[in-house]
């Protein structure tokens, strides 16, 4: 049994449950568990590569340190008053028991990143784009268009992406100044995906593409037993743990 | 309140909010970067929020150039999505950001009915979209935890970038698209093209 033969909206919506559940906690244990039985269930059950978690996973733990930080430095309540500044001989003190109450909500903020990224790698790195997309047609009645619409410009971004170094290159060989945030390589790519919209549109719907009518599917994703079971799993030991 | 979307409205505002993502990606890296810089101050939050308002650039756009309910909170929706099936670590959590995005932006061009769309709006609805994607944060990523003071900071940070992008930028490449001739077939071109007859 693999997390990649769940549903994935009912993957989704588990994770969503569970991100809300534990957004009303400040518990360190269970956002740390969640973080870890999150990674173990990727490591065991799933065909993602260690290599390809450490890469997705760093970002987060950066993430999560700077929210540590800032915990321990901003936390409410407990900050580091300026009268306690003004007395010097408590100075040393103060700091001491700021930082180590708020050691508490560093912590809670810090872990909390954690669990929610668990939740999210374990989502994002057993979950098929295209499947997706599918079971959110089939299981969130999403309508066609909106689905093949998200398909398409998901697909087009890496001409997006060669396009616009193109029209920043092309600004440049003219001998204009093109920084980070110049408008003008945007505006031209804004003319350029907004024909693109046009002519994909009139080529789908020549082709035969109807948003609205009953159209037949390749592939059509169920909901089976075991997403249930998963689903219930997951927010039944989240719940006992509460 | 159904409305009835196009093809190509679907196209439209999907490949542009891709496109915003695209465009601003240097923006999200300087942003990580400015965190790295901030960390050992303890204000690693802050380093994010100068480039927020291009988060809710598309569905400013959206709601600009469609003039329709909804198209604000559907942008998002889509961007949302989209990011998602990039690899995002925060995988589904960031479709629950994306709406309240899209609805943090409509409440302010609901409450004029969908009828005026001046800067003054656009500025309103992206302040109004600030507070209120920093309310959810209070919740979901426990900002509440966070001192009064230094959440002020980052609220005023924030405001000042959505007014930038959200409102400026976004309505300013909006209108120069509309003169190009671009959106014709979009309700911001059949404005304009009233307003040269009169």
């Amino acid at each position: 049994m693999k997390l990649e033969k769940l549903n994935p909206s009912v993957k989704a919506a588990t994770v969503l449950c569970s991100v809300i559940m534990l957004s009303f906690q400040y518990n360190i244990t269970l956002n740390l568990t969640v973080f870890f039985s999150c990674l173990l269930l990727l490591l065991f059950f799933s065909n993602a590569r260690i290599k390809h978690i450490i890469v997705i996973l760093a970002p987060a733990l950066l993430a999560a340190f700077g929210m540590f930080m800032m915990g321990l430095y901003y936390a409410k309540g407990n900050s580091i008053t300026s009268a306690e500044l003004t007395e010097l001989s408590a100075v040393p003190y103060a700091v001491r028991a700021a930082m180590s109450t708020n050691l508490k909500s560093a912590l809670q903020l810090g872990t909390r990143i954690l669990s929610y990224a668990g939740l999210g790698i374990l989502f994002a790195l057993s979950t098929d784009g295209e499947e997706f997309i599918s079971s959110l047609m089939h299981q969130c009645h999403l309508s066609p268009k909106f689905a093949y619409g998200i398909l398409a410009a998901f697909h087009l971004m890496p001409s997006m992406v060669r396009e616009f170094s193109q029209a920043r290159l092309a600004l440049r060989t003219r001998g204009m100044h093109v920084g980070p945030f110049s408008l003008k390589p945007v505006f031209a790519m804004l003319v350029n995906s907004i024909r693109w919209s046009e002519s994909m549109a009139m080529a789908m719907e020549s082709k035969g593409f109807a948003g609205n009518e009953p159209r037949t599917f390749y592939s059509v994703t169920k909901v089976h037993w075991y997403d249930l079971v998963f689903s219930v799993v997951c927010i039944g030991s989240i719940l006992i743990f509460i | 309140m159904k409305v009835n979307w196009k093809l190509k409205d679907v196209l439209m505002i999907a490949i542009v909010s891709v496109l915003f993502g695209v465009v601003f990606l240097g923006a999200t890296y300087t942003g990580g970067f400015l965190s790295g810089l901030l960390t050992p101050a303890g204000l690693t939050s802050l380093g994010y929020e100068p480039f927020y308002g291009i988060y809710f650039m598309a569905a400013a756009f959206a709601a600009y150039v469609i003039r329709k309910p909804g198209a604000g909170i559907i942008a998002e929706m889509l961007a949302a999505i989209i990011e998602c099936l990039l690899g995002n670590y925060f995988g589904p959590i960031i479709i629950l950001s994306g709406l309240v995005q899209g609805i943090g932006f409509e409440i302010i061009i609901a409450l004029f009915r969908y009828k005026k769309y001046d800067l003054k709006t656009m500025c309103l609805a992206s302040c109004v979209c600030s507070v209120v994607t920093l309310v959810y944060n209070l919740f979901i990523s426990g900002y509440s935890q966070i001192a009064v003071p230094v959440l002020l900071l980052m609220l005023a940070v924030r405001l000042v970038s959505s007014i930038i992008f959200t409102a400026v930028i976004t309505k300013l490449l909006a209108d120069k698209l509309a003169k190009a001739g671009v959106l014709n077939g979009y309700a911001i071109g059949q404005n304009t093209a009233v307003d040269l007859e009169a």
